[in-house]
C-alpha cells in the first residue's frame, strides 16, 4: 500500500511535471501564432480603419469614421470584448466577416471592409488572426459613439446581399503557376493581405473594382490614388529598391512622398513588414500587367520663372500685415512654401524637405494630391524619419489653396491647368460622388417603372386568360 | 452704367498715375532719365557686378531719394568726381580723396549699403519704425560669398533641427 502510494505519487508528480512541459509547449505555441496574427493584423492594417477616434485610444476598438461617397462609415470594436467587440465570434463567423462581410449577427458588411481581398485568406492566416484578436488584444468595453448612418437606400443592408452576389469572389487565392515561392508571396501580400487594389483600383458604376483595371489608380476621397502599373504613367521608372524604400519610409528622393491615406498605410503597417515582404511586393508589383493612364500634358515652353522681387515688395504698413487677402499664386507660396521648399521648389539638399520640381504630388494628372496635401498637411512616422507639414487649410481659403496649387504646377512641374477654387472644395469635402450616388434616384425611379411594367403585364396575361 | 466718356477719363487717370506713382513702376525698366542711369552705372561700378537686376535699381533710387530728396543731387555729384578722376575700378577708390570727402563718400556707402544689405536708412533696435527701406530680401549681396554652402537665412537648409549635428564636413572646412 505504502509503496503504491509513493509510485503513484510519483507518476502523480510526474504526470504533473510532463503536463507543464507540454502546457509550456503549448503556451509557446500559442504565443507563436498570436505574434504570426499580430503581423499579419499588421499587414492586413486592421489598425487603420478599426483605430480610436482620438489618437492613443484603445487599438482596435474602433469609432473611426471611414467618409465614403454614400456617408460616414464608422469602424466596429473589433477587440476581444463580449458585449460591444467580437469576444462572442467563433473562428467560423470571424472568418465569415472577415472573407465574405457578414457579421454574426447576420448582416452584411459595406465593402468599406475590404472583405473583397480579404477573401483570399488561407485558413492558416484566419487561425493565426482569431488567436491574436481573441487572447492578444485587450478587449475595450465600450461601443463606438458614433454608428454608422448612410443616406436611403444605402442604409438597407440587405442590398449588398445583391452586390456581393455580383462582385464577391469566394475563390480561394490562387497562386500563380511556374511563379517562384518569394512571388507568390508578393501576390499573396498585395492582392490579398495589403489590398492594394482596395484604393488603387479604379470602381465601376456600381463601386465595385475593375479588375481589367487592376492598380491603374483611381479616386479616393478627395485624394487620387496613382496609378501603381509598370507602366511610364505609373511607376515603371521605380526599381524594386524604390519601392521597398517608399513602403519603409514614406518618401522617395526626386519621385514621390506618402501623404494621406498612404501615409497612414505606411506610419501603421508596411514600415513594419519584414525586407523579406517588402521586396516580394516590389517584385510582385513591378511585373502586373502595364496599364497606360492619362498623363497632364506640358507646357512646350517653360514656365518663366518669377522674379521674387516682383513679389516681395516690403512689409508695408502694420495693418497690411494682418491682411492675408491676397489671391497671388506667387505671393502665397512665398509666403507660405518658400522657407522649406526654397524659392525654385528644389527642397533641401538632404531631401527632408522635398523638391517640387520632380514630385509626383505636383506633375499628377490632376492637382488633387497636391491640393489635398496643402490643405492638410502631412503627419507620417517612417522607419526613418517623423515627417510633419503643417495644414494651410486654416490659413487658406479654397481660392488661395487654388492659386497656390496652380503657380506650383505652372512654375515647378510646367503644367498649365489652372486649378478652380470650386475643385478644390469639391477635392476637401471627398472629391466628386460617384454614379451610383449621383443617379440612385433615378436608378430606383428605373426599379419601380420596371416593376409597375412586370404587374401590368401580369393583369393584362390574367384578363386575357 | 459706366459711359464711354467716363471709362476713356478714368483710364487716362491710371495710366498717368502708374506713370506718376514709383511704387507702380518699379517694374518698369529704368527710363533713360539721368538719374535712373546715373544710379545704374554708379551700382555697376561700386559693386563690381556687369549687370544687376532693373528691378532692384528702380527700388533702391526710389527709397534712397524717399529718405533723402538731395540724394539725387548728391549722386550726379559722386558721378561727375568719380568720372573726374577717372576711375573705373572699387578698389582704385580706397583711401581715394572721394570716399574721404564726408559728402561724396557718405553717398558712395549709400549706394553699397542699399545693395549689400537690402535696404535704406537706418534701423533703430527696439523700435517697430524706423526710416529703414526694403530694397530686397533675396538678392541682398551680403548673401552671395556664401550661398554655395549656406542658403539665404530663413530658408530651410536640412532637416528639422538640423543644427544640433556638426556639419559631416567640418574638419575640410
Amino acid at each position: 500500500m505504502k509503496i503504491s502510494l509513493r509510485v503513484l505519487t510519483v507518476a502523480a508528480l510526474m504526470a504533473g511535471f510532463f503536463n507543464s512541459i507540454s502546457a509550456q509547449a503549448a503556451d509557446a505555441a500559442t504565443d507563436q501564432l498570436i505574434k504570426r496574427g499580430e503581423y499579419l493584423a499588421v499587414a492586413a492594417d486592421c489598425g487603420a480603419c478599426h483605430r480610436a477616434v482620438k489618437q492613443g485610444g484603445a487599438p482596435y476598438s474602433g469609432g473611426y469614421a471611414i467618409d465614403s461617397p454614400m456617408g460616414r462609415i464608422i469602424s466596429s470594436n473589433i477587440t476581444p470584448s463580449k458585449q460591444f467587440g467580437i469576444g462572442n465570434y467563433s473562428e467560423r463567423q470571424f472568418s465569415d466577416a472577415v472573407r465574405k462581410g457578414v457579421a454574426a449577427d447576420g448582416k452584411n458588411l459595406y465593402p468599406a471592409m475590404p472583405y473583397t481581398a480579404y477573401h483570399g485568406l488561407t485558413d492558416d492566416d484566419v487561425h493565426a488572426l482569431y488567436t491574436y484578436f481573441m487572447q492578444g488584444v485587450k478587449p475595450y468595453d465600450a461601443a463606438p459613439a458614433e454608428q454608422t448612418q448612410l443616406s436611403f437606400p444605402f442604409n438597407i443592408r440587405q442590398i449588398m446581399w445583391g452586390w456581393n452576389l455580383l462582385y464577391r469572389d469566394d475563390k480561394p487565392f490562387a497562386r500563380q503557376d511556374g511563379a517562384s515561392e518569394q512571388l507568390n508571396r508578393g501576390k499573396y501580400l498585395v492582392d490579398v493581405l495589403g489590398h492594394c487594389s482596395t484604393c488603387h483600383t479604379p470602381r465601376n458604376m456600381m463601386m465595385a473594382e475593375e479588375s481589367s483595371q487592376n492598380l491603374a489608380g483611381g479616386p479616393l476621397g478627395g485624394w487620387y490614388a496613382p496609378n501603381i502599373t509598370p507602366d511610364k504613367s505609373g511607376i515603371g521608372d521605380w526599381s524594386q529598391a524604390d519601392i521597398v524604400t517608399y513602403l519603409k519610409t514614406g518618401h522617395l528622393a526626386d519621385k514621390a512622398q506618402a501623404a494621406g491615406p498612404m501615409g497612414e498605410a505606411v506610419e501603421h503597417s508596411f514600415r513594419y513588414l519584414n525586407d523579406g515582404d517588402l521586396n516580394a511586393i516590389a517584385m510582385w508589383i513591378k511585373q502586373v500587367p502595364a496599364i497606360a493612364t492619362p498623363v497632364a500634358a506640358r507646357e512646350a515652353t517653360p514656365a518663366v520663372a518669377t522674379d521674387i522681387n516682383q513679389i516681395i515688395v516690403g512689409q508695408g504698413s502694420q495693418s497690411s500685415l494682418a491682411a492675408s487677402k491676397t489671391t497671388d499664386g506667387a505671393e502665397l507660396y512665398n509666403g507660405a512654401c518658400a522657407s522649406c521648399h526654397g524659392i525654385e521648389g528644389h527642397g533641401t539638399k538632404d531631401n527632408f524637405y522635398p523638391s517640387l520640381t520632380s514630385n509626383t504630388a505636383v506633375s499628377g494628372p490632376n492637382a488633387q494630391n497636391l491640393v489635398m496635401t496643402i490643405a492638410n498637411g502631412i503627419e507620417r512616422k517612417g522607419n526613418d524619419i517623423d515627417v510633419a507639414m503643417p495644414a494651410f487649410a486654416n490659413q487658406m481659403n479654397d481660392a488661395q489653396i487654388a492659386a497656390v496649387s496652380s503657380y506650383v504646377r505652372n512654375q515647378f512641374a510646367d503644367i498649365n491647368q489652372p486649378v478652380t477654387g470650386e475643385q478644390v472644395k469639391t477635392w476637401r469635402q471627398g472629391g466628386e460622388a460617384p454614379f451610383v450616388v449621383r443617379y440612385v434616384s433615378y436608378l430606383m425611379a428605373a426599379g419601380v417603372v420596371v416593376v409597375l411594367l412586370i404587374i401590368f403585364g401580369l393583369l393584362r396575361l390574367r384578363k386575357k386568360s | 452704367m459706366l459711359s464711354r466718356r467716363q471709362l476713356l477719363k478714368s483710364g487716362a487717370y491710371l495710366t498717368g498715375f502708374a506713370a506718376l506713382n514709383p511704387v507702380l513702376s518699379w517694374a518698369v525698366p529704368p527710363s533713360q532719365s539721368s538719374d535712373t542711369s546715373a544710379f545704374y552705372q554708379l551700382s555697376l561700378m561700386l559693386t563690381g557686378r556687369k549687370q544687376l537686376s532693373q528691378v532692384i535699381t528702380q527700388r533702391a533710387l526710389h527709397c534712397l531719394s524717399e529718405e533723402d530728396s538731395q540724394f539725387p543731387t548728391q549722386m550726379q555729384q559722386l558721378s561727375r568726381a568719380i568720372t573726374a578722376a577717372g576711375i573705373t575700378q572699387t578698389d582704385e577708390l580706397n583711401g581715394h580723396q572721394i570716399m574721404l570727402d564726408a559728402a561724396t563718400g557718405a553717398t558712395a556707402r549709400k549706394i553699397v549699403s542699399a545693395w549689400y544689405l537690402g535696404f535704406t536708412g537706418t534701423p533703430v533696435s527696439l523700435r517697430a519704425v524706423d526710416n529703414t527701406r526694403f530694397v530686397t530680401y533675396t538678392d541682398a549681396m551680403m548673401y552671395t560669398p556664401t550661398l554655395d554652402a549656406t542658403v539665404i537665412p530663413t530658408f530651410s537648409r536640412g532637416h528639422t533641427n538640423y543644427w544640433t549635428q556638426p556639419p559631416a564636413t567640418i574638419k575640410n572646412d
